[in-house]
């Protein structure tokens, strides 16, 4: 055989061993990201997107059309998936389902936010954890029972990004035991970066590998 | 576009008769040699012997798909850095899912196709074949039998047009988010919503566009000045001297007011005419008349008017020109346009490229010592100046390419496209002009209108017509070359005349023409520069009427320059004085075809001393007697003091000796007359050897030729030595008297000089003192003082012998001696020096002025010296200590 045919096989084979590896399966994973924050994480290729449309509806219960929610799109940025054959957003905050949510969300926070906003806050920034926060909601009716705090821990990635990890059981009317994992990063330029994944205590424990991984692939890279 | 591209097929290397390709294309198959010479561009060369396609090499079958495949590593390691929890194989599997990706995919396997079909052509001949011929020829033969060349062309240009309109429809979907089609039609919408952006961007490129226009029209203007018939009042009488050339141009002035002479017989009115000549010879003067006689417009174009600062400037102005020339034109029926120095438009000449020289002089040029130039005839001073000149030549052109790249912004005379666009406009005067003749007629299927016939008299001046370009010079732009040269005599008599006419004067007839002969290389511009001088002279001392004497000084003054007023010490004087002594005595005794100008010790810019000559009448040819009077000549000075003081001798004779070798370099290697007959540039250039030397080859050859040239020059120069010490020793007492003359007053004019020589009256020195044994012996005696001094570097303990009373002029001068015709002729006597009784009313600034000029003798009676002979005295006898 030739040199040239040499080549001209070595390199038919690498464009087909390209194409081969490229289109021997779809990614097993959805890589979800916001270029302009830096922030990454991965959910399941099976799961599916929430609209956005709806998410920002069940999220805010603003006129999608009204000045708040036009200037919540410039500082805010949100997404959510779901793994249940019929993703709805209200799987985040209602009853939610036998099967996982992730939802994602970054915001820009104001003047006075970034003054008083502390890692307390983060942890009470969706349900609340901390004791004081517990003793108010609870003064205030909050119809959540069954606390159980599973993981309290604080995360410093490094670069000016600071934030706690919060895993805690609720009882939810209607929904049974649910586990709350809740990721939460401040940014020195005020920037708060937030993922929260919910299930049922026991998918929440019956697909613990599954759902740290995701957990564990949030990432925030952004320089202050 | 690379699917698509096309190979010519050439031969298969392997055709199995082991010639190679080249072999194979150059004999067809029938053993055929193809003609020679270049083919049609859609010929090729055997349009039925390729049986398969040629093999190309390894890297043009790779290259395009390792291009795409380093463009998908790119594409996925641009995903991987965008999204920093993306793992490459899941990147490499969202790129093959992404648009671009698939993009790429479809590229590359288009590309594997089209390797994979040359593969097949290079190996099977049929599949080759039905490509080539079937398909790929039969399209081809479609073409050719259903469209012409220009239908094939447009609708491959037709083609071409979708192709990138269908680029900018994919690229403009890609922005609007829309369809290919559908963005074809939002596009103009886009155009019109940034109309505003695309006028301010238009505005921000037409004002930084308009500055630099307007700069460069302003920059254009000038150098261009229009003379209307009557506005000049110099006439061709006023051209002095130069009556031939005159007469020329009168004739190109009247075929251009009459081109019926001329046109109806077939013939053309010259177009140019290039006047050529040294400077101040009427160049200007005659275009001036040219002016003033014609009844056409007259368009002086100054020599500074292609000098730019930047390049372009020079084309629009000759551009700019002939517009206003054709107007003219068309208007008058003609127009002369005169390019003044006309040597800054094509500089490609070699002299036109010199510059600040080297450090190489000759003795023409050297800073100090003898000036070993003055005394040469006409044809050596021109040997040694082309020899200098070429030297100058050499040394310029490194100079000129450093400016070449050192000049940031071009200009400079005469920059390339002045003289190209030059030459364009004067060939381009019968073309057709005008944007609506050339293309509106054309549209409406008329032919455009052949331009009239512009009458333009271009006519040049210069004095280095080397420098101009041939094609400037060339029949049909410059049809007719004129030199005006040196004016003759009787050119020269008429300027004098003229000139003299008018201002007050005394000068007789005869003295003027004898003027015009001792001036034989005046110009009519040195000419009246020297009536003005000799007019200044006079009005500096009080007088209004120019005698003789105003116009000696006035020459000597123009020729010598202002003398510095340095003061020699004795020994110097009389060493300086007897050697400018051994030149004019041995020229006197010599030189028959030249005459002593003038002799002087007075230290110039250049020059210790000088005598200098002039021929006797205009000579156009040189004898072999001729040029060994000139060697005769500068040999004196070694000669001289070598005889004069003991077998010394000075460092001022290098200049002089210079000059004699090379002089008789000439005279044995290349003018035949030597001992041999052969030229030396032949023998050098052809390496036959030289008469006497061996039969050697190549270098030895001319070694050898050198050694016997070099020797024959010796040879004749020792000989030529000998004998002017002979001359010299024969003329001691000559010598001597010159020498003291020239120490008393330091300046003397050529028949001053023979006069004492001769030992008779001369027009300002009487001579016949010097014939007086005892004033020689007096001058022998000064000599010798001067020698001892000279041996011991002392000072001369003997004064300087005074000169009799007879030798200073009386105060009123009797009509000059050899001018005495004067009297006969009627015209008034010449007085030399003012009457006393006009003095007597300003004796004080007289005064002053006596001291300050050295050459001019104290009023008196005529007995006492002059001051500056005074001062020498002063000098020479200082008190004792």
């Amino acid at each position: 055989m030739s040199r040239s045919m040499r080549a001209l096989w070595g390199v038919l084979l690498l464009v087909g061993s390209v194409g081969a590896l490229a289109a021997c399966g779809s990614p097993q994973y959805t890589y979800v990201k916001n270029s302009g924050e830096k922030t990454y994480f991965k959910v399941p290729a099976g799961w599916h997107k929430i609209d956005q449309a709806t998410l920002d509806r069940v999220l805010t219960s603003e006129d999608p059309d009204s000045a708040s929610a036009e200037v919540r799109k410039k500082i805010s940025w949100s997404i959510a998936y779901d793994a249940a054959t019929d993703p709805s957003a209200n799987h985040l905050l209602g009853t939610g389902s036998s099967q996982p949510f992730v939802y994602a969300t970054i915001r820009q926070l104001s003047d006075s936010e970034r003054g008083v906003i502390s890692l307390n806050h983060l942890r009470d920034i969706f349900l609340p954890v901390t004791d004081q926060a517990r003793q108010t909601a609870a003064s205030q009716g909050a119809p959540f029972d069954d606390f159980e705090l599973l993981r309290d821990q604080e995360l410093t990635p490094g670069g000016g990004i600071r934030g706690v990890r919060e895993t805690y059981n609720y009882t939810v009317p209607l929904g049974g035991l649910q586990t709350f994992d809740l990721t939460a990063y401040l940014s020195d330029d005020g920037h708060m970066f937030l993922m929260i994944v919910r299930c049922t205590a026991k998918c929440f424990k019956q697909r613990s590998g599954e759902l740290e991984s995701i957990i564990k692939s949030f990432t925030v890279r952004k320089q202050s | 576009m690379i699917f698509r591209r096309r190979r010519r097929p050439e031969p298969e290397p392997e055709m199995g008769d082991g010639l190679g390709p080249d072999a194979a294309e150059a004999v067809g198959p029938n053993g055929v040699h193809p003609p020679e010479g270049p083919r049609p561009s859609d010929d090729s060369p055997h349009p039925d012997d390729r049986p398969t396609r040629k093999r190309i090499s390894t890297w043009d079958r790779i290259k395009y798909l390792l291009l795409l495949t380093l463009i998908w590593f790119i594409m996925v390691w641009a995903a991987m850095a965008d999204d920093q929890i993306l793992p490459f194989g899941d990147a490499m599997r969202l790129q093959v899912h992404s648009s671009a990706g698939k993009f790429l995919f479809v590229i590359a396997g288009l590309e594997v196709i089209r390797q994979l079909h040359f593969f097949l052509s290079e190996r099977w001949s049929a599949y080759h074949v039905f490509w080539t011929r079937k398909v790929f020829g039969g399209l081809n033969r479609f073409g050719y039998r259903h469209f012409s060349a220009w239908t094939r062309f447009r609708m491959w240009r037709a083609v071409t047009w979708l192709f990138w309109i269908a680029v900018l429809a994919f690229v403009l979907s890609r922005v609007l988010h829309t369809s290919p089609i559908l963005a074809l039609f939002q596009a103009p919408a886009v155009l019109v919503q940034a109309l505003p952006l695309i006028l301010q961007l238009a505005f921000g490129f037409f004002f930084v566009m308009i500055q630099f226009i307007g700069l460069f029209w302003f920059l254009s203007r000038g150098g261009i000045d229009t003379y209307y018939p009557d506005d000049i009042k110099t006439r061709f009488r006023d051209v002095w001297g130069q009556d031939h050339v005159v007469e020329r141009v009168k004739e190109n002035i009247v075929f251009l007011e009459r081109p019926d002479l001329i046109e109806e017989h077939g013939g053309y009115v010259p177009g140019g005419i290039l006047l050529w000549g040294p400077p101040g010879t009427g160049k200007t003067l005659m275009a001036e008349a040219v002016a003033g006689e014609t009844g056409k417009p007259y368009v002086f174009v100054d020599p500074g008017a292609f000098i730019n600062m930047f390049f372009g400037i020079g084309v629009l102005k000759v551009k700019s020109l002939f517009r206003k020339l054709r107007r003219l034109s068309l208007r008058y029926g003609g127009v002369i346009v005169f390019f003044d120095e006309a040597d800054s438009l094509g500089r490609r000449g070699a002299l036109a490229q010199g510059g600040p020289g080297g450090g190489h002089h000759t003795a023409p040029f050297e800073p100090s010592g003898c000036h070993g130039f003055s005394y040469l005839s006409r044809d050596s001073k021109s040997i040694l100046t082309e020899s200098v000149l070429a030297q100058f030549g050499k040394d310029a052109a490194p100079v000129r390419d450093r400016q070449m790249f050192g000049a940031g912004m071009g200009g400079g005379g005469g920059d390339m496209g002045t003289l190209q666009a030059l030459l364009t406009e004067l060939s381009g005067l019968k073309k057709p002009r005008g944007l609506i003749n050339r293309y509106v007629r054309r549209m409406l299927g008329m032919r455009p209108k052949p331009p009239p016939k512009y009458r333009i008299l271009v006519m040049m001046a210069t004095n280095m017509p080397q420098s101009l370009d041939e094609a400037l010079l060339r029949p049909g732009r410059i049809d007719r070359i004129y030199k005006v040269g040196y004016p003759s005599k009787a050119g020269r008599l008429r300027t004098y005349e003229g000139y003299f006419a008018k201002v007050p004067h005394e000068l007789s007839a005869e003295q003027i023409d004898k003027l015009a002969t001792i001036t034989p290389y005046a110009t009519g511009a040195s000419i009246k520069d020297l009536v003005n001088e000799a007019l200044i002279t006079a009005i500096r001392d009080e007088r209004g009427v120019i005698t003789w004497a105003d116009v000696i000084k006035a020459k000597h003054l123009k020729s010598l320059g202002p003398p510095e007023g340095v003061e020699y010490h004795d020994r110097e004087r009389h060493a300086t004085a007897v050697h400018e002594a051994c030149h004019a005595v041995v020229a006197y005794r010599v030189r028959q075809h030249l005459e002593i100008d003038i002799a002087t010790i007075e230290k110039g810019a250049e020059y210790l001393g000088m005598v200098a000559s002039i021929p006797v009448e205009d000579q156009f040819t040189q004898w072999r007697t001729e040029y060994e009077a000139d060697i005769l000549v500068s040999l004196a000075s070694l000669a001289g003091e070598k005889m004069f003081f003991g077998g010394d001798s000075s460092s001022g004779v290098s200049g002089d000796l210079e000059s004699a070798t090379r002089v008789a370099s000439h005279m044995e290697g290349y003018w035949g007359m030597g001992r041999t007959v052969s030229s030396h540039a032949v023998s050098t250039q052809l390496g036959v050897g030289t008469p006497g030397g061996g039969g050697h080859g190549g270098k030895e050859a001319e070694h050898e030729m050198r050694n016997q040239l070099a020797d024959r020059i010796e040879n004749k120069l020792d000989t030529l030595l000998q004998r002017v010490e002979e001359i010299l020793t024969e003329n001691r007492r000559e010598v001597l008297a010159v020498a003291h003359a020239l120490e008393t007053r330091k300046t003397m004019q050529g028949d001053d000089v023979v006069a004492v020589i001769e030992g008779r009256e001369g027009s300002l020195i009487d001579g016949r003192v010097y014939s007086d044994p005892a004033f020689a012996e007096s001058i022998e005696a000064y000599h010798q003082a001067s020698l001892a001094a000279h041996e011991r570097r002392g000072r001369v303990e003997l004064g300087l012998p005074d000169a009799p009373p007879m030798i200073l002029p009386p105060l009123e001068h009797e009509p000059v001696a050899g001018l005495s015709g004067s009297d006969e002729s009627g015209a008034p006597p010449v007085r030399l020096w003012p009457d006393r009784a006009d003095e007597s009313g300003d004796s004080s600034d007289r005064g002053d002025r006596g001291e300050s000029s050295p050459r001019e003798p104290a009023p008196g009676d005529g007995q006492a010296p002059s001051t500056e002979d005074a001062r020498d005295e002063s000098r020479r006898d200082p008190p004792e200590n």
